[in-house]
């Protein structure tokens, strides 16, 4: 019988025990299938509980690794994924009650990789609707901070950011449009890697945007989230934007040796608004990582300032497209707020749409010029969990807040421009309630082999990571 | 390619504030009042434009769009004003390759039907 602590393992160590027959992986997934009826009451985080299949997996895999058939390190080990993953026949909401029943004929490609390696499916993580919503409207209401459950996991990756924190599961899928898969990782405490757009298929990940959307791992740890890189990554012939640049060796990468490294550090746009102590936490991290050797250089992103408004625009005006049918039919069905951002989005006229897309270019240069000079950019990942307010709907009864905000942070520049970011847990708040604090790299197209390295050599001098929340599962 | 090619916000926007420095208005305040002198959407505008989209919304739709749409353009000046040297396109999205011939792409279909009891 796996002890109740089993579920804090990274997955790495989890994925060390079974593979020496240490570890059964149907107690593992027992124990995790335990701690999410526990805590999902107040979490929220699984929208979908798949215990029997789960539990069938399980034993498949133990099964097979008993008969020496191991397929890998995946192998025996849980995942989540976010509930916009197509899964063939079970249950796929994308989070909305216009789709709430919806049980796909198709398997995503991640997914599909992710079950062929052996990894078992413990159930379908809540998220903001459609990747977009409010977090507090949406479909299946909203995901609680396992930090402090009146605050904002961030979203709209927000089940598998707090089921990480809450150890619901050891590994996840987000996907990140805006920075979906990085807000929650900074919320959280946990790690976030939006990998170069086309390194891994979007094949059964339901669009918000076809040219911003990416789908990528989260887990507490950076050799974890490189674990599922290393599974999930590569060409795929259902999606013709996936790449087929080599995957490199991610578990290589983690050497802990950064000697001579060139981490540039913007001096505009990047800490402008925000908040001095996740700024403060970010110089210090950048301060470490010099102590081990590595160099800091000056970096300049002259127009990422038009980088909110240009993914606005291209995110909600093709995310409008894509949904047109569903918002004429189903319209009452949506979130308020998914509602309003892409009925408004309707009227932006085409050469905005063009535009935002030149900009896309100039970005692109900007940020290749960036790489010339070093080898990651180090920048902050957000704000501090801010709490779960209702949003503001123009001319309905929902309490005021934002809803079509403008979106400045650090986040949009990533999906605009394609090239690959990590958020890594750096600190924590110093007045309760005590929330983590984020530090984000960014790398070159294709080298999220150097992301992990940097990541890796931050992690191993910190124990960040290994914080949890103030949560019981009692 | 280099950044200098990359020109600075519009000549207007950056003419009407020099305007209003030189009447001491400056800040907080100047940005206020050229947002009210940029075009407010009514709700007639949007009437006739669902009209050329060939969509028709309710008033109270409307109203909601018009809020929502007046906050967007408010918040995106600084992009609308932006120019764009004659040299940049838009960012590659055309995949030449899914139309070539021997590699299938399976377009994964989304339900448009909700299926409630």
């Amino acid at each position: 019988m796996a002890d109740r602590e089993i579920v804090f393992k990274s997955g790495t160590e989890l994925a060390a025990l079974i593979r020496t027959r240490q570890l059964s992986p149907v107690e593992l997934t027992k124990a995790y299938l335990d701690r999410i009826q526990a805590l999902n009451p107040k979490v929220n985080a699984f929208i979908t509980v798949t215990g029997e299949l789960a539990l069938a997996r399980a034993q498949q895999a133990e099964k097979e690794i008993g008969s020496g058939k191991y397929r890998g390190p995946l192998h025996g080990l849980p995942y989540a994924p976010k509930d916009i993953l197509a899964t063939k026949g079970i249950r796929t909401t994308n989070g909305s009650k216009v789709t709430a029943d919806w049980v796909p004929a198709y398997e995503s490609t991640i997914t599909t990789r992710l079950n062929n390696a052996g990894a078992v499916m413990l159930g379908k993580l809540n998220l903001l609707e459609f990747a977009m919503g409010s977090g507090v409207l949406s479909g299946f209401g909203p995901v609680r901070n396992p930090w402090d459950l009146a605050y904002s996991p961030a979203g709209s990756s927000s089940g598998s950011g707090a089921a990480l924190a809450a150890s619901m599961t050891p590994l996840s899928i987000g996907t990140d449009t805006g920075g979906s898969i990085r807000g929650p990782a900074n919320n959280c405490g946990i790690v976030g890697l939006k990998q170069t757009y086309g390194r891994v298929s979007r094949f059964g990940v339901t669009s918000l945007s076809w040219t911003l959307d990416h789908a990528g791992p989260m887990a507490r740890t950076v050799a974890d989230t490189a674990m599922m890189l290393q599974v999930i990554a590569g060409p795929d012939p259902n999606d013709s934007t996936a790449a087929h640049e080599p995957v490199a060796d991610y578990a290589r990468a983690l050497t802990r040796d950064i000697k001579g490294l060139r981490i540039g550090v913007p001096s505009n746009y990047f800490f402008d608004e925000v908040n001095a102590e996740s700024v403060a936490a970010v110089h210090s991290a950048i301060k470490k990582l010099q102590d081990m050797g590595a160099v800091v250089v000056d970096v300049q992103v002259p127009h990422a300032d038009l980088s909110g408004a240009a993914m606005w625009i291209i995110g909600m005006a093709e995310g409008a497209c894509f949904h047109e049918k569903r918002l004429k039919e189903k319209a009452e069905l949506f979130d308020p707020v998914v509602r309003e951002r892409l009925e408004a989005a309707k009227f932006y006229p085409a050469t905005d749409y063009i535009k935002a897309q030149r900009i896309r270019t100039i970005l692109m240069e900007e940020m290749k010029n960036v790489f010339e000079k070093c080898d990651v950019m180090a920048v902050p990942s957000g704000n501090p969990a801010g709490k779960l307010d209702p949003p503001e709907i123009a001319g309905s009864d929902v309490k005021p807040g934002s809803s079509s905000t403008p979106r400045r942070g650090s986040t949009n520049i990533g999906d605009l421009v394609g090239m690959p970011a990590i958020v890594i847990p750096c600190g924590f708040t110093a007045e309760p309630p005590v929330r983590p604090l984020g530090i984000q790299f960014y790398g070159k197209p294709f080298d999220e082999a150097t992301l992990f390295r940097v990541s890796h050599a931050y992690e191993s001098v910190t124990d960040w990571h290994k914080r949890r929340p103030p949560l019981s599962a009692a | 390619m280099k950044s200098e090619r990359f020109t600075e916000p519009g000549i207007g926007r950056r003419y009407l504030l020099r305007a209003l420095a030189s009447l001491g208005i400056g800040g907080p305040l100047a940005v206020d009042l050229m947002a009210q002198a940029r075009t407010r959407i009514s709700v007639p505008m949007l009437k006739d434009a669902s009209e050329i989209r060939g969509e028709e919304f309710s008033e109270e739709r409307l109203k909601v769009i018009q809020v929502a749409l007046q906050r967007n353009l408010d918040q995106y000046q600084a992009f609308r004003d932006f120019e764009v040297d004659d040299l940049i396109e838009p960012a590659p999205m055309f995949v030449t390759k899914r139309y070539s011939t021997g590699e299938a792409t399976v377009h994964a279909p989304v339900p448009n039907e909700v299926k409630h009891g």
